[in-house]
């Protein structure tokens, strides 16, 4: 079983869950500031010391401080709106929410609900997120046969004890400072707050957002960031299979400008230099472009998804070309091609030769880093080696260890959290509003909290995107064989809109939204698979680069392949946010674009 | 002699269409020349709609109407029932075309001619099971080396089995 917060005590500080009470806060003798304070007895004690605790003992003062439980507080939630309302937001019937909640509550720990883009790349997406969590919070199934899975993740290929550090660089840098993006950086530790502050102004909005709790890579506020020089200028970017304006709603238009512009004569983003395996979206806009290997022509160590239960470790390794023997160096199929680790390799070998003082890479090719990481994770906790994982494919725990009785194997060991302190503690960077602990419904915002949809009256549409059973994001336009299955795509739509704007499948239609007036032309498909009110794109087509036009190399005409331009590309449609218009809509929160926020409208083209 | 067929289940195809790439993967057949094709289709009205996935190539009938049609004698049957088109007797007539009621006789793109499922015959000759079936993901195919009994229960609107005797049976949704 896992241990949650449902019992612990949050002070509520100026009306709203602030943080949970700590032992040293709530008076108890001994006390410290780690240790969490449950209410049980009528009295609060450390959380530690008890069996039982009150779960809904209401609100309750401790040394002078209103708290109540994480559960009290997420049931409060729930309960702002009847069900009658919640089902008026979501369009879901409120039999169909009853019939759902039955079928899950009598599933008990083997039923799960489980999220993926849809869901939560949405301006509100982590607060969905974490009220999709929640159900399975109150399913008690985590780590259960049937229930919500941390994955079996995989051995490693870097740990203590390891026979190879292949990661150590003798006299290579360390990453430092605030990325670009301001992953992992909070708005309240810059220069630009401490300035406002200190002219005595309100120091919110931030002039573009930071983001303290994201975790991946915000890729939609690179070129944004790039643009308005914030907070930075930027003079080189290196790209590797990076296709941003193609691939993320609503950049093609900043990108372009960005690659463009100039300060004082010079280009504002002097060098660029792609890695890339086809001349992509934002490749072809580089100043230099390094020929990358197909996925078949190199080493990889391939992690796994939650979904796998079972402990994995992939390992890729070239198929064709030719590994010499001796020393590993590989030559692909393309003599100009080369594995992204020898590109690396190359220039830090060419560095090194211009100036001693750069560090001289301490692997001889892409081989020599991989094999050392693939030998750890063959070698560690007793190990079949690396000629039986490579022989393999990789190293993998037989199936039969997936559970343990009625019980995943593999398990998350924490606390789990219906209150997020960590999101309560944290400022919204453009309102200056506290982030909220608990999960909730909010409308889809702009950057400034202020709803969407009041501003796009006039689009009555939702764009959605999704992706075919036989295509992978943008660059399988590049396998005839795909493309001679289905030769575009579509804005699929169901016959009551269809039939509303006089349009039947064939027909050509343009697709705007409000931050897209020129929009996007392409063919329409009317199909009941999507629902009313909904305009459903599929993500692999509309492409205006990958080699689908004429490239010319040393004055002369390259190869292309029209047959990859075809359909459409929705994010080029995709909704700008009011606030910041060269950067799509965007969760604050977690980072991620919106990419199903953006309303729109279909109007035939004559 | 046992003789070959399919069996293809409706409720485990998921459209992925990784049959059809491997016909093609396998045959190397010009890009228009598909030998393999995925019906994609769909049925109600939102929200109780269905869609539905039948991957279809040749069915090997024990009275194939295509060797009937063939005026060059270009088309045979071996003794394990696959049914083969000679690229070298074809004049490319396209007789077999209208014949087939299943459509499995496809135009060669590169050559004028007609070609068609070969049930990978150099594989299963080799010991091998053909390529759509190697490849699929869910199971929905199953080449079977002793097909027995007849089509019963198939997709709306196929052609009446009774014309040709395919050797080709369905799993369908209940």
């Amino acid at each position: 079983m896992n241990v949650t917060d449902a019992t612990l005590l949050v002070k509520i500080e100026g009306g709203r869950p602030a943080a949970f009470l700590r032992a040293s806060e709530a008076g108890i003798v001994g006390g410290t500031n780690t240790e969490f304070v449950v209410w049980s007895g009528g009295a609060a004690v450390k959380f530690n010391t008890v069996d039982t605790a009150d779960l809904l003992p209401g609100a309750v003062t401790v040394n002078g401080i209103t708290c109540k439980t994480a559960f009290q507080l997420y049931v409060e939630r729930v309960r702002e709106k009847t069900l009658a309302e919640w089902s008026a937001i979501c369009g879901v019937p409120v039999a169909t929410i009853q019939k759902l909640g039955n079928e899950l509550a009598a599933a008990g720990r083997k039923g799960c609900v489980t999220m993926y883009r849809g869901s939560v790349q949405h301006t509100n997406g982590t607060y969905t997120g974490m009220a999709i969590l929640s159900l399975n919070t109150l399913m008690g199934n985590y780590n259960w046969k049937g229930g919500l899975s941390f994955g079996g993740g995989g051995w490693s290929t870097s740990y203590s004890g390891a026979p190879y550090s292949q990661n150590t660089v003798p006299g290579g840098v360390t990453e430092s400072g605030v990325q670009l993006t301001r992953v992992k950086s909070k708005y309240e530790i810059s220069t630009e707050y401490a300035n406002k502050v200190a002219a005595g102004q309100n120091p919110y909005p931030a002039r573009r957002p930071w983001f303290p709790l994201a975790g991946h890579y915000n890729y939609q506020e690179i070129f944004p960031s790039i643009e308005d020089e914030y907070p930075y200028p930027v003079k080189a970017l290196i790209l590797y299979w990076h296709g941003m304006p193609y691939a993320a709603p609503s950049a093609r238009a900043t990108f372009e400008r960005v690659m463009n512009a100039r300060v004082n004569g010079d280009y504002k983003l002097p060098l660029v230099v792609a890695i890339d395996i086809a001349m992509g979206e934002a490749t072809a806009w580089a100043d230099y472009v390094l020929p990358d290997t197909t996925y078949f022509e190199r080493w990889s160590v391939v992690g796994l998804t939650p979904t796998t239960i079972n402990k994995a470790s992939p390992v890729r390794q070239p198929v064709v070309g030719t590994v010499n023997p001796a020393n590993g160096d590989y030559v692909g199929v393309l003599p100009q091609a080369r594995i992204m680790e020898d590109i690396f390799i190359g220039l830090g070998n060419a560095m090194h030769a211009i100036d001693p003082s750069v560090p001289k890479p301490p692997w001889r090719n892409a081989w020599d880093y991989w094999g050392k990481a693939i030998a750890n994770l063959a070698a560690q906790s007793g190990g079949p080696g690396t000629e039986a994982v490579l022989a393999r494919g990789g190293r993998f725990e037989d199936h039969t260890e997936a559970y343990d009785g009625a019980r995943l194997r593999h398990r998350f060991g924490g606390r789990i959290y219906f209150f997020s302190e960590k999101l309560a503690t944290k400022h919204h960077p453009m309102t200056g509003e506290w982030f909220d602990g608990l999960p909730k419904y909010e409308p889809i915002c702009d950057l400034l909290g202020r709803p969407v949809a009041e501003q796009d009256q006039g689009f009555p549409l939702e764009l959605i995107s999704y992706k075919m059973s036989w295509h992978s994001q943008m660059h399988t336009c590049r396998y005839p064989w795909l493309m001679s299955i289905q030769a575009e795509n579509f804005m699929e739509m169901n016959p009551v809109d269809a039939t509303a704007r006089g349009l039947r499948t064939g027909d050509r239609a343009r697709l705007v939204s409000a931050s897209a007036p020129e929009g996007v032309e392409g063919l329409v498909r009317v199909t009941s698979t999507v629902a009313p009110g909904v305009v459903a794109v599929s993500h692999h087509f509309g492409h205006w680069e990958m080699s689908s036009r004429p490239g010319r190399v040393n004055g002369v005409q390259t190869a292309f392949d029209a047959s990859r331009r075809a359909g459409v590309n929705a994010n080029l449609v995709m909704r700008a946010d009011p606030v910041l218009p060269n950067v799509t809509l965007q969760d604050v929160v977690g980072g991620s674009s919106s990419f199903y926020d953006t309303r729109v409208e279909v109007e035939k083209v004559a | 002699m046992p003789k070959v067929g399919w069996i293809i289940d409706l409720t485990k195809c998921i459209g992925c269409h990784a049959c059809y790439v491997a016909c093609k993967a396998e045959n190397r057949t010009p890009l228009r020349t598909d030998w393999r094709t995925v019906i994609m289709r769909e049925s109600g009205t939102f929200p109780a709609v269905k869609r539905e996935f039948i991957s279809l190539s040749c069915h090997h009938c024990d009275q194939p109407a295509c060797l009937k049609s063939c005026p060059t004698g270009a088309i045979t049957k071996r003794a394990d029932g696959v049914v083969l088109i000679d690229q070298s007797k074809c004049n490319g007539c396209r007789y077999c075309t209208f014949a087939c009621p299943y459509g499995a006789p496809r135009i060669d793109t590169d050559t004028g001619k007609v070609s068609k499922c070969t049930m990978c015959v150099h594989r299963l000759d080799a010991g091998l099971i053909p390529a759509c079936a190697a490849t699929c993901l869910t199971g929905a195919i199953t080449f079977v080396p002793d097909f027995t009994g007849t089509t019963g229960a198939r997709p709306a609107d196929m052609h009446d089995p009774a014309l040709t005797k395919p050797n080709i049976k369905f799993v369908m949704p209940s």
